[in-house]
């Protein structure tokens, strides 16, 4: 039942629809009990791993709260989280696909911050099962996020309020546009990258670099489309997500990418990586940061899997972070004793950091690490007219495209502003109707899964 | 939720009702401008276990390249109904194939079964002459081989011609390729059945069907984008074992073949194979094989199509009324030689 597909939206209607007639004690229920059904219809056999792992933090959070000593505090926490760090790398790092079970690094992620902040005095423990299990569980998250924290969804669902019509409003709109990025966005950039990466050592110059770049927009899209239409379903329940993207390919530098993009994801990281990291290394000056830096991103690159691909793609996302980081003060000196540049650098740093991205994204999308490092090899290599590449997109479904990325792209700065919020509802009704035009139209080939979902 | 919520909730859904009928509005003008869709009368039936039309219909048909009404007879195939007793003394010959052999984008008469029964009559006045057109859109080797069992045998036929049509390489034949449109409702079941069922309920189906571009370019995703399997390009890679797997779908497809002949064969008819040299130089194996097997048998012949782009529409690349004639030639001028040699 992915996100794109009729049966979906018929489960998330009736889900949303039951759930908004039934008193507040039944609501909870019936969240979870929804949540597992989504789950099962994915993998009935995980479903029992869910429901374990998120009995040992249940436990674990009571536990905490309930010793007394420090040490009793600390032996439960670390107890809990060694189970779950145990149950993701056997898991996820087995080796063999079949064996992951949907969604394991979003839940065991929302589980080890929740015992942790139980552990740090920043949230009491839940004494309700079916609300915890309920939240871990929560279907429009769980297969791929936003990863929230319990902090903010536990409240929310405490008060198990039926979702306001101006939240079914934004749900709604977020859903569609949700499914523009994917359907009409990134599936479309999706031919176009597919084609090149099929065989990536056929292809020289440009062509590889479009596709390069054109990858780095279709994940984006892919993802944001994701994030937006589990926001979206989320909000139909009464339970506002986190945001997982803002703005990032304005980013002038890649420290501000990384506070921009999977936004859950590193704020995570940040909170239970780098600083633990940063606090452990704090003696060691630059070294110590850096070090610290290093491991966060290596750890968002094994995130996504155990393969070379994503070492790589970490630690080369690691080592362009540093050496951002390190040389930013520098950078910005330079700059403000030479005005006219740092207006030009406006536009070129955004730019700059787009390409180091879609460069280190080579190693995510290639399929193995020699044919990233022949996308390297080639993309130095003269440009040639591949004419198979030209032959396979027609004009006007390349100028819809451009057009389709244009519009997300607008609707993407535009909507964090609080003019867009109060839009005159002509305009509204013109931006969705438009929205809903471009995915009407598009035809291309049944929608593929999207790329986060395996993570 | 109180009134005052049901109420804006009310209005929420329909200002996005509204965005719809605006969007589907301005798809459909876009459509017709600049994209225009393949357009075709609902008219689908499950006769013969697999996907036919009804029978004594009219269907409309029009793509980019043609604007055609087709007649369908007793039985839902294309021409004239013939009954099933042949007269003494009658030729019957039977035709069988996919969309080019149904005569996709031509009008009756111009079908290349109709023009070979025009002039074999006018060329044996004399003698009952009878082409039988039993081609179906999207119908492959083996569903051919069945209806020649279920529906052809009936007919007592003289020749049995066969027209191959060959699809790229991973399906062979393209028409057995997962996303046919237009599975018969009897063979879907659960959610997208329904689906099916409610769509072609709604009183102005038909008209959506003949007249809207939107919906000829969504009616695949409306039913078949029920679910979608996980596809990644990390799995398109080459398949070491491609070879092996390409001789394998060819001896299939050459079981299939001889099964059909055999049948065909044994009722005393003769048997024709009549294929493109294009598509043929694709599968050496069959190619070679069937080649061989024509050189030294009694009942099949082989007879290679050679048209030309001016015989093809530019888009769709079914034959033209040109590209019939120049089937019904290479027919005519086999069945003429043998019946005045008085063979089969």
């Amino acid at each position: 039942m992915t996100f794109v597909s009729f049966r979906f939206f018929a489960f998330l209607a009736a889900a949303a629809g039951i759930y908004a007639l039934l008193s507040p004690a039944r609501r909870r229920p019936f969240l979870l009990a929804v949540s597992c059904f989504f789950y099962a219809a994915w993998s009935p056999a995980h479903l029992a791993l869910l429901l374990a792992a998120a009995g040992v933090s249940y436990w674990a959070g009571l536990r905490i709260a309930a010793a007394g000593t420090e040490k009793k505090m600390e032996r439960t926490a670390a107890v809990a989280i060694l189970v779950l760090l145990a149950s993701l790398s056997l898991f996820k790092y087995s080796g063999r696909n079949w064996l992951v079970p949907v969604g394991i690094s979003y839940y065991t992620f929302k589980l080890i911050s929740y015992v942790v902040d139980v552990y740090w005095g920043k949230i009491p423990p839940e004494r309700d099962f079916v609300s915890f299990a309920a939240y871990v569980a929560f279907f429009p998250q769980i297969l791929s996020g936003p990863i929230q924290r319990a902090v903010d969804f536990l409240p929310q669902l405490s008060r198990a309020g039926a979702a306001s019509p101006e939240n079914i409003g934004e749900g709604l709109r977020l859903i569609l546009f949700g499914l523009f990025q994917k359907v009409v966005v990134a599936d479309s950039l999706a031919l176009i990258v597919d084609q090149i990466y099929r065989s990536p050592g056929a292809h020289h110059g440009w062509p590889l670099l479009f596709a390069i770049d054109c990858f780095f927009l279709q994940l984006y899209a892919d993802f944001s489309g994701l994030t937006d239409i589990a926001i979206g379903a989320a909000l139909l329940f009464g339970i506002r997500s986190p945001q997982n993207f803002d703005a990032p390919f304005y980013a002038p530098n890649l420290k501000e990418f990384w506070l921009r993009w999977h936004m859950t994801l590193t704020t995570w990281l940040l909170d239970y990586v780098f600083t633990p990291l940063r606090m452990l290394l704090r003696y060691q000056g630059l070294l110590g940061l850096g070090a610290s830096i290093f491991l966060t991103m290596l750890a968002i690159g094994l995130w996504h899997g155990a393969s070379a691909n994503f070492l790589i793609y970490g630690a080369a996302s690691g080592v362009c972070l540093v050496i951002s980081i390190m040389s930013l003060p520098a950078r910005d000196r330079f700059f403000n004793k030479h005005p006219l540049l740092s207006s030009l650098r406006k536009f070129t740093a955004p730019l700059g950091t787009f390409h180091v991205m879609a460069l280190s994204l080579v190693f995510f999308r290639s399929a193995t690490v020699s044919d990233a490092l022949s996308v390297f090899r080639n993309l130095a290599m003269p440009s040639a007219a591949d004419p198979s590449l030209t032959a396979s997109f027609r004009p006007d479904a390349v100028y819809l495209l451009i057009a389709a990325v244009l519009v997300m792209e607008a609707v993407h700065i535009y909507r964090k502003s609080e003019a867009f919020r109060s839009l005159p509802r002509v305009v509204s009704l013109a931006c969705d109707a438009a929205l809903l035009f471009f995915l009407l139209i598009s035809s291309g080939p049944p929608s593929k899964q999207f790329i986060y979902f395996r993570f | 939720m109180n009134a005052v919520n049901r109420t804006s909730v009310a209005r929420e859904c329909l200002f996005l009702a509204a965005a719809f009928v605006l969007a589907a509005g301005a798809a459909e003008a876009y459509l017709r401008a600049f994209a225009p869709q393949q357009l075709m009368s609902p008219a689908y039936d499950d006769r013969f276990g697999m996907r036919g039309f009804k029978p004594n219909a009219r269907i409309k048909h029009q793509t980019q390249d043609y604007s055609v009404v087709y007649t369908t007879n007793d039985l839902g195939f294309r021409g004239k109904t013939y009954p099933a007793a042949k007269a003494p003394g009658t030729y019957r010959i039977e035709v069988f194939g996919p969309s080019a052999v149904f005569g996709s984008g031509v009008e009756d008469d111009e079908v290349f079964s109709a023009v070979l029964e025009r002039r074999l009559r006018a060329a044996f006045p004399k003698r009952g002459i009878d082409v039988i057109n039993l081609g179906l859109m999207g119908v492959s080797l083996s569903l051919d081989e069945y209806l020649y069992r279920t529906v052809g045998r009936r007919y007592a036929p003289d020749l049995v011609v066969l027209n191959l049509l060959y699809g790229n390489k991973e399906s062979l034949n393209y028409q057995e390729a997962k996303h046919w449109e237009e599975v018969p409702v009897s063979r879907t079941s659960g959610l997208k059945a329904l689906l099916r069922r409610f769509i072609r309920a709604f009183p102005g189906y038909a008209w959506l069907c003949e007249n809207s571009n939107l919906y000829g370019l969504r009616r695949l995703a409306l039913v078949d984008a029920v679910d979608v399997k996980a596809v990644d390009a990390r799995d398109a890679r080459p398949d070491p074992d491609a070879a092996r797997k390409f001789e394998d779908l060819q001896r299939t497809f050459l079981s299939t073949f001889r099964e059909f002949e055999r049948g065909a064969c044994g009722d005393g008819a003769r048997f024709l194979l009549l294929a493109n040299r294009v598509s043929l130089e694709l599968f050496p194996l069959i190619d070679a094989e069937i080649s061989k097997e024509a050189r030294t048998s009694s009942c099949l012949t082989y007879r290679e199509l050679d048209l030309g782009p001016e015989d093809t529409f530019p888009n769709d690349r079914h034959w033209t009324a040109r590209g019939h004639a120049r089937v019904a030639d290479v027919l005519f001028d086999d069945v003429r030689g043998r019946l005045k040699a008085g063979a089969r």
